[in-house]
């Protein structure tokens, strides 16, 4: 298997947690080493796996900005860093932590979460994995899903979504997700996938997977997220789109997001070194709203739009959004503002109920 | 064993042995004076090679002034054949540095030369802040590469045609395109942010389209600015910087230019401005009233509800 983490660095107070159990035993030949903490260090390597104890809070909400509007989804944090290396992702800004890291007490992470869940009973709560990490690259070893899909059927109030790149998905088999579980790919034209997500899976892989999930019974998500305006934009993400509704039935398909690549000016430097032959910063990039460098607006319209279009072709009902867009945008791209629909976060939550049957009581 | 002074005379010196020679321009017009004026007054490092030669160390200026000027015998500083030569480099370095301003080509030779005798955390410590350097990671491999980079691009690095920075991204730049670079700017004689503005442009837009940098710069709408006799440094400079903005940015440059020409074609008075939204991001235009008394504001607050009326706001603002 790709991605398989052979050194494994504990943290001391992890190292007789569930997790570092699951670990000896799903990596027998990797080699362990028990440390007092895990300092910060700038070297990268892609096959080491580090345990530590998080002290933080572990449910976060989006970062989203006050500029553009978000989706009130909220990042259940319990890893950070990828190896999948891909040349667009933020994660390379982590200089001082540059390997995967897991957080080995989540005793403490499933504590705060029914705490946090139990609060709130009449809100629902859309809790995502997929932000600092990829939320499947080490559940063969970890089976961290194992606990989570479970945990998420009992809850009234909550859906969980599991963000991926891979096509790591046996763990999900069997599992008494109750339908609170949807399983989401990132998914991207094919020569953008070839250039830029170079150690993920393939397009085929990843809806090859998300076929099997569905005939599992679980919910599905997709991300066009970062599209990349390139030249042959149209029949990429054409080709995509048709690849992905000949896979799986969209009325399966809670919500596809949209988002254009956008990115913090720090990241630029950093891909120019670490992925000198990549051209993804290159195009027509303005300073947006929030600081970040986003396409010129006309670019992003263009390119929501003619996907918004594609996918309507194919289900006029699917809840399709924008990720960090402004109401100018929103208006263009699909006539109407979220704040005419009571807000992103209620249009979401609406998809919930309607594809999912899940509201809070 | 120490060094001595001596009296040498101009033919014992090794003029082809560079080992010590750091780039350097022609003495400056101080320099020249004071040599016409006072001869040599600090005397020249030579060093006693274990093969018998006689190498400059530090003097270059000086010795090659008194060469040209005929001059028979001077007066050195005479160091020893067992006399460590990365002992004599990083002394040499020693006095450079109390010195004048180094310019960009010699800092780089410095750096160079100090390589081979230090360690890249000495030279990051000690040296690099003396240069007024930042001590960055990978601050040294650069100045190394613009060490090694062709006269030209030193020669306009020395002479500050072309600033500290963009010398050290053009050090990366293939032959050519390297080349055509220096050329332009040369020619432009603009300040360091407008260079690296103008280098970055070009080496944006050929990774973007897979082109070699000399096809930026050989365009023809470039070429023509550049031979046009009719305009002088400062306005090639902008009209440079303004092809290569619409190279660089085709659909935001022509967003702005039909927002110039719609605010034309709606004939606002001249002390009524509507200002976008930074690269139309978002959707909070400005309006900006110049007016002189409470009468004329009112006048002009008439004429505007007149305008937003009539649709002629809405078609300026129109995405
Ligand atoms: S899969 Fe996601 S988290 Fe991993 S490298 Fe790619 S963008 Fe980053």
């Amino acid at each position: 298997m790709r991605n398989k983490p052979s050194k494994i660095l504990v943290e001391e107070a992890c190292r007789t947690s569930r997790l570092v159990e699951k670990l000896r035993r799903n990596l027998p030949a990797a080699q362990f080493e028990v440390v007092e903490t895990i300092s910060d260090s700038p070297l990268r390597d892609p096959r080491r796996l580090e345990v530590v104890q998080f002290r933080g809070r572990f449910l976060k909400s989006c970062p989203g900005t006050r500029h553009y509007f978000c989706c009130g989804y909220q990042i259940l944090h319990f890893g950070v860093q990828c190896s999948l290396n891909c040349t667009y992702c933020i994660l390379q800004a982590y200089l001082n932590h540059p390997n995967l890291r897991i957080f080995g007490n989540q005793e403490d992470l499933f504590r705060e979460l029914r705490q946090e869940l139990a609060t709130h009973r009449e809100r629902l709560y859309r809790i995502g994995t997929g932000e600092f990490t990829d939320s499947l690259l080490v559940d063969p070893w970890t089976e961290f899903s194992r606990d989570l899909v479970p945990f998420f059927a009992k809850q009234p109030n909550a859906v969980l979504e599991l963000k991926t790149k891979t096509d790591f998905i046996d763990n999900l088999r069997d599992l008494d997700h109750r339908g609170h579980t949807l399983a989401a790919w990132s998914l991207n034209a094919a020569p953008i996938r070839r250039r830029e997500e170079t150690a993920a899976t393939t397009i085929k892989q990843r809806l090859a997977a998300a076929k099997k999930v569905a005939q599992w019974g679980y919910k599905l998500a997709f991300h066009f997220d970062p599209m990349i305006e390139y030249p042959g934009w149209r029949e990429g993400y054409r080709e995509v789109l048709d690849r992905l509704f000949s896979s799986v039935d969209t009325s399966r398909i809670v919500w596809i997001s949209l988002g254009a690549f956008r990115f913090m000016p720090e990241l630029k430097p950093i891909i120019q070194r670490r992925h000198p032959g990549s051209t993804v910063i290159y195009g027509e990039f303005i300073r947006g709203l929030d600081g970040k460098l986003r396409y010129f607006r006309d670019i992003r319209v263009e390119l929501y739009a003619w996907m918004v279009d594609r996918i309507r072709e194919v289900d006029a009902h699917i809840c399709v959004y924008l990720c960090m867009e402004g109401e100018d945008i929103w208006q263009q791209v699909f006539g109407f503002s979220p704040q005419e629909r009571g807000g992103l976060p209620a249009m979401l939550d609406k998809a919930v109920e309607t594809r999912m049957g899940i509201a809070p009581r | 064993m120490n060094s001595i002074h001596e009296d040498l005379t101009i033919n014992d010196l090794d003029w082809q042995d560079r080992t010590f020679a750091l780039f350097a321009l022609e003495p400056s017009a101080e320099l020249r004076t004071s040599l016409q004026r006072h001869g040599i007054l600090s005397p020249p490092w030579i060093w006693q090679k274990p093969n018998g030669s006689r190498v400059i160390v530090d003097g270059f200026k000086r010795l090659f002034w008194a060469r040209r000027e005929g001059l028979k015998t001077f007066e050195c500083l005479i160091f020893p054949q067992d006399y460590d030569p990365a002992r004599l480099m990083i002394e040499r370095a020693a006095v450079k540095l109390s010195g004048a301003p180094l310019n960009t080509a010699e800092k780089s030779q410095l750096i160079a030369r100090l390589t081979d005798h230090l360690s890249q955390q000495e030279l990051l410590r000690l040296y690099l802040p003396r240069l007024g350097i930042p001590a960055k990671p990978g601050a040294i491999g650069k100045w190394v590469r613009l060490a090694a980079s062709p006269q030209e691009l030193l020669t306009a690095a020395a002479c500050d045609d072309i600033c500290e920075r963009a010398a050290l991204q053009l050090a990366d730049w293939e032959g050519e395109s390297q080349k055509s670079m220096v050329a332009l700017l040369k020619q432009l004689r603009c300040s360091s942010s407008i260079q690296c503005e103008i280098l970055d442009r070009v080496k944006e837009i050929a990774l973007r389209d897979s082109i070699r940098k000399e096809q930026v710069l050989t365009d023809p709408a470039i070429t023509d600015i550049i031979l046009d006799e009719t305009v002088n440094h400062r306005e090639k400079t902008q009209l440079v910087r303004a092809r290569l903005y619409r190279r660089r940015y085709p659909r935001v440059a022509a967003r702005e230019e039909r927002f110039v020409r719609d605010m034309n074609a709606a004939g606002l008075p001249s002390n009524v401005k509507i200002l976008p939204p930074p690269s139309f991001e978002g959707a909070t235009w400005q309006l900006q009233l110049y007016f002189q008394n409470p009468q004329q504001l009112m006048e002009m607050l008439q004429d505007l509800k007149h305008s937003v009326r009539t649709g002629q706001f809405a078609a300026l603002i129109r995405p």
